[in-house]
């Protein structure tokens, strides 16, 4: 998969297809299949820790999704 | 509370319940207040015994309101100026007229030069805070906003590294807020020890906290222990205070966490089943055994010890962590290591612990939605953003820094229009190096000022002054932490009027309506005001008015229910969904992952030999009840109670020095020097001064170069440029050093 | 009729004025002249570590215990503003209990 078909894929999916290649590959593989550098990744949101993808939902002003846990949808 | 909010007396006097903002006054605490209205003027304000939080209760600020509101050097009429920059001549405008000269400036800037090249510049804790991001954004289509301060050293280090290591909003003692039988609510826990570091909230009401809670929670029981380079007047009430070498706070959190792992203090459910990384810190605090400790930060190992103890076994023990965090080169590690202090003894979002808001802000979501107005084109062109990807993550600013060089140099692009929304930064407040920035602003081509005063910053830059009310003359809400962990959300209650005066919103939506009129669809602040809160909260501003007070329940322990994720899964909103002990995105930024202690940038030990010549630790910022920063040096009674710039200096220091107790006196280091007034005390470190801060003088002449004396007290000159930590936070605001000597002149 | 006072606790007088500058408001008094005035005693260090600082503020003889304020049944402008809570107003009996429940650093003034 080239980086313009990472990018095209939904947010929920492109962790999954991160995961699924780091269960056979190893991290610089993956980028540089992706043809993306670690700090484009981190830019996304996605960090790999212990071998696993993970991401950081929330970046400040960089996106407005909402929890859905927030004040409204707890306390009706 | 009552629902009339609005009453007229049979004499005609109008009462009107409110709740307090600055301008003037401080962070948003919202005390409930009276403000009592008599032909036009202000006559009385009287403190709301039915505020759950506020009890009654008001400080010399807002009992002063009257002197303020009608103060005979308030502008409140828009003014443009008709003279040279820095001459103190001035033409009342209509707002019509204001605001047509404001856009066609943007127009022309937009057009010509991109919108980037207009920055707008905020300052500390005002009303103005939720409102100049989306001024920016939104109103005038630029990315650049800008809060000044060098290392963006004040609230924002603390929010984002909540945000890295907790995913989550801003962390609070837990003072019963929330309920509104208080300290009495079954659900409650009275903290049994409260550690406070590095902050005196009984005169900063920091962030919204009400400070004299300190105060109730002491009468009923808890005990104090103060992290603070003075004993304070509440350093004397307290158990135990660790008098630390100002800047080595680091050191001492990590001398703490050292005792508390290794004598086995921590609380091992909490650390096994949602903390990451406590292997490594359980090895790193090893390099930092209590002795070790006690050399770097004056402590006695004995008192550290100690401390670590109680820390490790008092339930609760929340830390309120200050100021001292963000104002140091060191703090973001001081920071995290703070915030595992409170998760490895399971202090964490517990009762009477440390409550933290969820990741969403409360009635933040326009706020943050503005951001998306912008291009991402546009937006990549933020100041700084590129260079410092750690604070342009969780700040929406510009790097301050950054912003002050590309004043300078023009690279990577020039900005030719500014717009100071309640931020008076050349004085002793939000900049280090305020001189070099009144010399780079010069650059500046065009520049509006909104404030209550003409201040030096607005008489040295403003072509166009837009009047603010104060928050007595405009309607507004006010939540605590800015809606990060909001205890509460008050009705601030347009009373009366003053001149021609226009709030933060007003302006946004009249400027709004002109130039991005797709965006702003409201007509007045209270059309605004009920599209905020009906969708969030079910009701609008008038009910909010009726209620006057509006407490959200609190949920603890949000991290089981799976309360603080988006996907609502347990857990943190965090890269690993862990508290992380040892931080994924630090390491991902090319920071250390786990918090380590750094000598500050000048110190006896780091600078030893300019420490000879500079003999002194400096430290400033200390907050007085007589002021809010920069506020109210023109108040009559308050200026009566604080009439100087106070430098606190031992006896023995001052002896030597030749200096007696009310003598002024010169503060000089290789960056700048002020002049303040000597106040011997023994309180305080003989090898440490503190100085003041946020000082100009509005009875001296006006006109450059005296620009209200602003240079005469100004500490901050003293402060370096651009000395801050590794991921763009902290500039060493308490811990330089300095010489003293007897003003001769 | 029995006497009335003003109690004050200074454990917790944290000196913020506001006693001193409400009372200027509601007695409507200039520069330099006071109903009641903040004092401070300390800082000294007494053994080390061990520290003494009190604040404690005295009305003087133009404090009338808010006479007006009292009959409409509110409290003294200085007792509702105290931010320490640290104030009290009362018959002097039972202020003088209170003093004695309370045990340490609390004076009473009968002005
Ligand atoms: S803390 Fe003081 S200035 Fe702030 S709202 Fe309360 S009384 Fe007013
Ligand atoms: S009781 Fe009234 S008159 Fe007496 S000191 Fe207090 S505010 Fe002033
Ligand atoms: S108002 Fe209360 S706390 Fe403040 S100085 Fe007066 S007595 Fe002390």
């Amino acid at each position: 998969m080239d980086k313009q078909q990472f990018l095209n894929m939904e947010e929920a999916d492109r962790l999954n297809y991160l995961n699924t290649e780091a269960a056979t590959k190893d991290f610089a593989t993956i980028c540089a299949e992706l043809g993306m550098t670690k700090e484009e990744l981190n830019k996304l949101g996605y960090y790999f820790v212990r071998n696993k993808f993970m991401a950081k939902p929330m970046k400040g002003y960089g996106t407005t999704i909402r929890s859905g846990n927030e004040y409204k949808d707890r306390f009706k | 509370m009552e629902k009339e909010w609005k009453k007229q007396q049979s004499d005609g006097t109008i009462v009107v319940r409110t709740c307090g903002w600055s301008p003037p006054g401080d962070h948003p605490v919202g005390c409930g207040m009276k403000l009592h209205i008599k032909d036009g003027r202000l006559v009385k304000v009287e403190g709301d015994p039915e505020h759950p939080i506020s009890q009654g209760r008001l400080c010399v600020r807002c009992l002063t309101l009257p002197e303020y509101v009608h103060h005979p050097q308030r502008v409140i009429y828009p003014m443009k100026r008709v003279g040279k920059r820095g001459e103190d001549k001035w033409q009342r405008i209509s707002w019509d007229e204001a605001l047509d000269i404001i856009c066609d400036k943007i127009r022309y800037y937009t057009d010509n030069y991109g919108a980037e090249s207009i920055i707008v510049f905020g300052g500390t804790g005002r009303e103005a805070c939720l409102y100049y991001y989306p001024l920016a954004f939104s109103a005038i289509g630029t990315p650049n906003c800008c809060y000044p301060l060098s290392g963006w050293s004040c609230y924002g280090p603390r929010c984002s590294i909540t945000d890295y290591i907790l995913g989550a909003g801003y962390p609070e003692i837990d003072f019963a807020g929330f309920y509104p039988d208080r300290y009495d609510n079954p659900n409650y826990k009275r903290p049994e020890y409260l550690v406070i570091w590095g902050k005196n909230p009984l005169m900063s009401n920091p962030d919204g906290f009400y400070g004299h809670s300190i105060i109730d929670l002491m009468k009923r029981g808890t005990k104090i222990i103060c992290v603070d380079p003075r004993i304070t007047w509440l350093g004397t009430r307290a158990e135990h205070v660790l008098q630390l070498r100002p800047g080595t706070d680091t050191a001492l959190a990590l001398g703490l966490l050292n005792v508390i792992i290794n004598e086995d203090l921590y609380d091992h459910d909490f650390v096994e089943n949602w903390t990451y990384g406590f292997e490594e810190l359980k090895q790193r605090v090893q390099e930092y055994p209590p002795e070790k400790v006690a050399e770097i930060t004056w402590v006695p190992k004995e008192k550290i010890i100690e401390v670590a103890r109680i820390i490790g076994t008092a339930k609760p023990c929340p830390i309120q962590w200050g100021l001292a965090v963000d104002e140091n080169p060191n703090g973001v590690q001081l920071g995290h290591a703070i915030l595992a202090l409170i998760a490895i003894t399971g202090n964490l979002d517990v009762p009477g612990g440390i409550t933290i808001g969820p990741p969403a802000a409360l009635m933040g979501k326009w706020r943050m939605e503005t951001r998306s107005q912008l291009s991402e084109e546009l937006w990549a062109k933020r100041i700084g953003a590129e260079q410092w990807p750690a604070l342009s993550t969780a700040m929406a600013t510009t790097h301050p820094d950054e912003t002050l060089d590309t004043l300078e140099t023009g690279k990577p692009y020039k900005l030719r229009m500014g717009w100071f929304n309640s931020s008076n930064f050349i004085t002793a407040t939000c900049s280090a190096q305020p001189d070099r920035w009144y010399r780079a602003l010069q650059s500046l081509e065009f520049n509006v000022v909104q404030d209550t005063f003409m201040t030096p910053t607005a008489m040295a830059f403003a072509d166009i002054f837009l009047p603010l009310p104060t928050f007595a003359e405009h309607d507004g809400v006010v939540l605590t932490h800015f809606g990060r962990n909001a205890i509460f959300m008050g009705a601030i209650n347009k009373a009366f009027e003053v001149g021609e005066c226009k709030s933060d919103i007003e302006v946004c939506i009249e400027l709004g309506k002109r130039l991005h009129p797709e965006h702003w669809p409201w007509n007045t602040a209270e059309e605004f005001f009920n599209d905020q809160l009906k969708p969030e909260f079910g009701f609008d501003f008038n009910d909010l008015r009726e209620k006057g007070v509006f407490q959200p329940p609190y949920e603890y322990k949000k991290y089981e229910k799976g309360l603080l994720r988006f996907d609502g899964e347990p857990g943190f909103n965090t890269v690993t969904g862990l508290v992380e002990l040892c931080s994924t995105l630090f390491e991902a930024w090319g920071e250390d992952p786990l918090p380590y202690y750094k000598e500050p940038p000048y110190s006896p030990y780091s600078t030893p030999e300019l420490f000879k010549e500079y003999p002194f630790i400096l430290t400033s910022g200390a907050r007085t009840f007589t002021s809010f920063h920069s506020e109210h040096r023109q108040v009559p009674t308050l200026r009566e109670i604080t009439p100087d710039p106070i430098v606190e200096i031992h006896p023995e220091a001052a002896e030597r020095l030749g200096i007696k107790d009310g003598d002024w006196v010169y503060l000089e280091n290789m960056f700048g020097k002020c002049k303040q007034k000597a106040k011997l005390t023994k309180t305080i470190n003989p090898k440490v001064v503190h100085a003041s801060h946020g000082w100009w003088y509005p009875e001296k002449p006006a006109e450059e170069p005296s620009l209200f004396g602003v240079w005469e007290s100004n500490i901050n000159t003293l402060i370096p440029h651009k000395h801050i930590g590794k991921l763009g936070f902290g500039a060493p605001f308490k811990c330089l050093i300095c010489k003293v000597y007897k003003a001769e002149d | 009729m029995s006497q009335y006072g003003l109690l004050i606790d200074y454990e917790y007088c944290t000196g913020c004025h506001s006693c001193e500058v409400s009372c200027k408001n509601e007695k409507k008094l200039g520069r330099g002249v006071y109903g009641i005035k903040l004092a401070e005693i300390g800082p000294f260090e007494i053994t080390p570590g061990n520290w003494e600082w009190n604040y404690v503020p005295c009305p003087t003889k133009l404090c009338d215990l808010c006479a007006d304020r009292v009959e409409r049944g509110e409290k003294p402008a200085c007792v509702l503003h105290c931010l320490g809570l640290a104030m009290d107003y009362g018959p002097v009996e039972e202020l003088a209990k209170k003093m004695a429940e309370k045990g340490k650093k609390v004076v009473m003034f009968v002005p």
